[in-house]
């Protein structure tokens, strides 16, 4: 994942704590995004496939 | 003299639906020619068989069905294609009509409907497919 930006933390030495805090958020971030993609994922009948499949027949025709 | 059968391919990477979709395509007159367990499989037994109707799964390993159908259609762009799916997506959907699929059956359908299904636009490929329309 990129976009953190605060640049990178060479040898034993720990982040800051507020980095930590940081990552957390973003994950927290994602989560929900993933969540709300799931939630807005249009699923569809066998019946709906039919009306999809009759009106492409008809553009066909 | 016997008429000719209607030549199905089978791809679904479990072994219990590739033999429910054997046993309906046998039920309804047809002879299973080719059974393939994944995309790529399935992709080189077209080539091979080139069956009229092809069955296929989305999710396979190796490649895709909805990969599969694409290269189906570049190979035959009349080949008579099913897509038959756990896949309950409108984007999954129409990427299969507009690539060409005759149907889209989900696996959440029971048994007796999938059947159904297949039954009720059986007729419909027999005359396309006997009837020399196709390729």
């Amino acid at each position: 994942m990129s976009g953190q930006g605060n640049g990178g933390h060479a040898g034993s030495e720990a982040p800051p704590k507020t980095e930590k805090y940081d990552l957390e958020r973003l994950m927290k971030i994602v989560e929900e995004e993933r969540a709300y993609d799931e939630s807005v994922k249009v699923r569809v009948t066998q019946e709906d496939i039919r009306r999809m499949i009759e009106k492409k027949r008809r553009k066909r025709k | 003299m016997e008429p000719r059968k209607i030549r199905v391919l089978i791809a679904d990477d479990e072994p219990h639906i590739r033999a429910l979709l054997g046993a309906f395509v046998v039920q309804l007159g047809g002879e299973v020619v080719a059974l393939a367990a994944d995309g790529e499989e399935a992709l080189r037994l077209y080539e091979q068989h080139r069956p009229d109707l092809s069955l296929l799964d989305i999710n396979m390993p190796r490649l895709a069905g909805d990969t599969v159908i694409a290269r189906i259609m570049g190979i035959n762009p009349a080949a008579l294609v099913v897509m038959l799916t756990a896949q309950d997506s409108i984007d999954s959907v129409r990427r299969c009509i507009d690539l060409g699929a005759r149907n889209y059956i989900l696996k959440s359908n029971p048994a007796e409907k999938i059947f159904e299904l297949i039954r009720d636009s059986w007729a419909e490929y027999a005359a396309e497919i006997l009837g020399g329309v196709k390729e």
